[in-house]
């Protein structure tokens, strides 16, 4: 018995310093997942420009034709003003329009490039927001604050430079052109608490892909990062309402590429 | 360096645990201070696993907990005294709107070229004239050895033509010898200048890049080139033809 004593586990602790010592770890997890769960879920809100108020009205979601035809013209009409603002602008802008289906980029005005939207899941935040609300949200472009992407932004091959025509031609026959083929995934982080995600809707080359999983672990570092950062200075954490939208392959790694790196989008909902 | 630290470290601690798992199973026998200290370092270890699991879960919670959320409402229709009368503004002010962006469209001729997919497309009077693959930068950064280097991208952006010629001359230079492993020659040497290569007709974007045709044809849809934008001998030449000094060109 007096073995079993001297070897027990818990020894160390003597048994009340040992249910003070789970009290306060209990209660620290608890208050750690109340910072970082429910408190930025239930003060979630979809973020407006500084100094500006959104329309809050006091009557509930109507089913009503006309009103949706009112809500469909109001949605048009911010998404048209959205792009007029940036049609002088020389910069490319991201242009996502949900009820068409249609991921657009504008240059100056102009439609350089529309793909189809395959599929898109959006966050069950939107849907405590009546359509007018969206539309007021959706009103002034985002401006994309960080990005993380499963492909580079510039596919760049190094070279040295050969010593003589004999080694430049055996580089020539050694530099390989990139196929193209590369999974996309991206995600583009805004100023507005919008989180957009574009991702390929072919299946991966391969299922425990390396490149998936970096994307992944970088997605996950940015986020626990705010996350930490917003708790250092005792501040709610943001809650991110995302949007991912799904197009092909081809598709996701043009759009990723051909955006700079503080791109503003413009979003129909 | 670092890396093999964080595998001994690694190593270490899961023997250091091993122990405290053949300890508690009562396999081994562990000196009192050696014990302490392994239950602490698990317990410290266990803390820092639920703060790390929390904090990057706490995204996906929170989609949760936001089903909890009150409805945010806005108004309906019948909150407007004269909802028709709101209704064909709006629709008006659609359609002028719709017009204004259309202005913003170029009426003469213009070129869109796409970098990623090496693609390019020729619109005039606002319709779709052709398209076709095209060969831009390569994205291959040169470094020589004395501490040059040359990054071979097609500049991103809108740009106009600047200048149209007819059987183009290419004046070669530096980085085209030092690529070859040749001596790089005296600026107006008579190897700097390459006859045909650039096809029948060129177009100048300004900065020394140029919309030309090309000898490697195969090549068309890749990015192969040193900046410049290839096209095929049929294409080029009704490129050539379409756009004027001032057009526009959009490069994404």
């Amino acid at each position: 018995m007096e073995t079993t004593d001297k070897y027990n586990c818990f020894k160390f602790f003597h048994q009340k310093s040992r249910k003070i010592f789970l009290l306060i770890f209990f209660m620290l997890l608890t208050i750690l997942l109340i910072f970082t769960v429910v408190l930025p879920a239930i003060k979630a809100e979809l973020l407006f420009p500084a100094g500006e108020q959104a329309q809050l009205f006091n009557t509930s979601h109507s089913d009503d034709p006309m009103d949706h035809r009112m809500h469909g013209l109001a949605s048009e009409n911010a998404w048209l003003r959205a792009r007029l603002t940036l049609a002088g602008s020389d910069s490319l802008v991201l242009l996502v329009n949900l009820p068409d289906s249609i991921v657009s980029l504008q240059m100056n005005g102009v439609i350089v490039f529309e793909t189809a939207i395959t599929g898109y899941k959006i966050s069950r935040i939107f849907n405590k927001y009546s359509p007018l609300y969206l539309t007021e949200w959706c009103k002034h472009p985002f401006t994309v604050k960080a990005s993380v992407s499963s492909i580079p932004k510039m596919p760049v091959i190094y070279k040295k430079a050969p010593k003589d025509t004999i080694e430049a031609a055996k580089q020539q026959n050694l530099t390989e052109v990139p196929t193209g083929q590369e999974d996309t995934w991206f995600s583009l982080y805004t100023d507005r608490n919008l989180k957009l995600a574009i991702k390929q809707n072919e299946t991966p080359s391969t299922l425990i892909s390396e490149k998936r999983q970096r994307y992944f672990r970088k997605t996950r570092k940015l986020e626990r990062r705010e996350l930490v950062k917003s708790m250092a200075n005792f501040e709610i954490p943001v809650h991110f309402a995302y949007i991912t939208i799904y197009v092909s392959r081809s598709d996701a790694r043009v759009i990723y590429r051909a955006l700079p790196e503080h791109a503003l989008v413009v979003l129909r909902l | 360096m670092k890396n093999e630290r964080i595998i001994l470290f690694w190593i270490r601690f899961k023997e250091f645990l091993s122990a405290g798992f053949l300890k508690a199973a009562g396999y081994i026998r562990l000196h009192p201070r050696l014990e302490k200290a392994i239950y602490t370092a698990s317990a410290g270890m266990i803390s820092i696993f639920l703060l790390h699991i929390s904090i990057t879960l706490a995204p996906a919670m929170q989609e949760g907990v936001v089903l909890l959320l009150p409805l945010k409402k806005a108004n309906t229709l019948s909150e407007i005294k004269d909802p028709d009368k709101y209704i064909k503004e709006l629709e008006r002010g659609n359609m002028l709107l719709e017009g204004r962006l259309l202005r913003r469209i170029p009426t003469g001729s213009y070129l869109v070229i796409n970098t990623t997919e090496n693609h390019f497309k020729l619109y005039h009077n606002r319709k779709l004239k052709r398209e076709g693959f095209c060969s831009t930068g390569s994205y291959i950064h040169l470094e020589a050895d004395d501490s040059q280097a040359w990054i071979f991208k097609t500049p991103k952006g809108i740009f106009r033509i600047r200048g149209k010629t007819e059987y183009p001359v290419w004046k070669k230079p530096d980085w085209a010898f030092i690529e070859e492993g040749l001596p790089v020659p005296p600026p107006e040497h008579h190897s700097r200048f390459d006859y045909g290569v650039l096809g029948d007709y060129a177009l100048s974007l300004g900065d020394g890049y140029l919309i030309h045709g090309t000898l490697y044809k195969r090549q068309l849809g890749m990015p192969v080139t040193h900046g410049c934008v290839r096209l095929g001998d049929e294409d080029l030449e009704v490129v050539y033809y379409y756009m004027q000094e001032g057009s526009k060109v959009f490069i994404y």
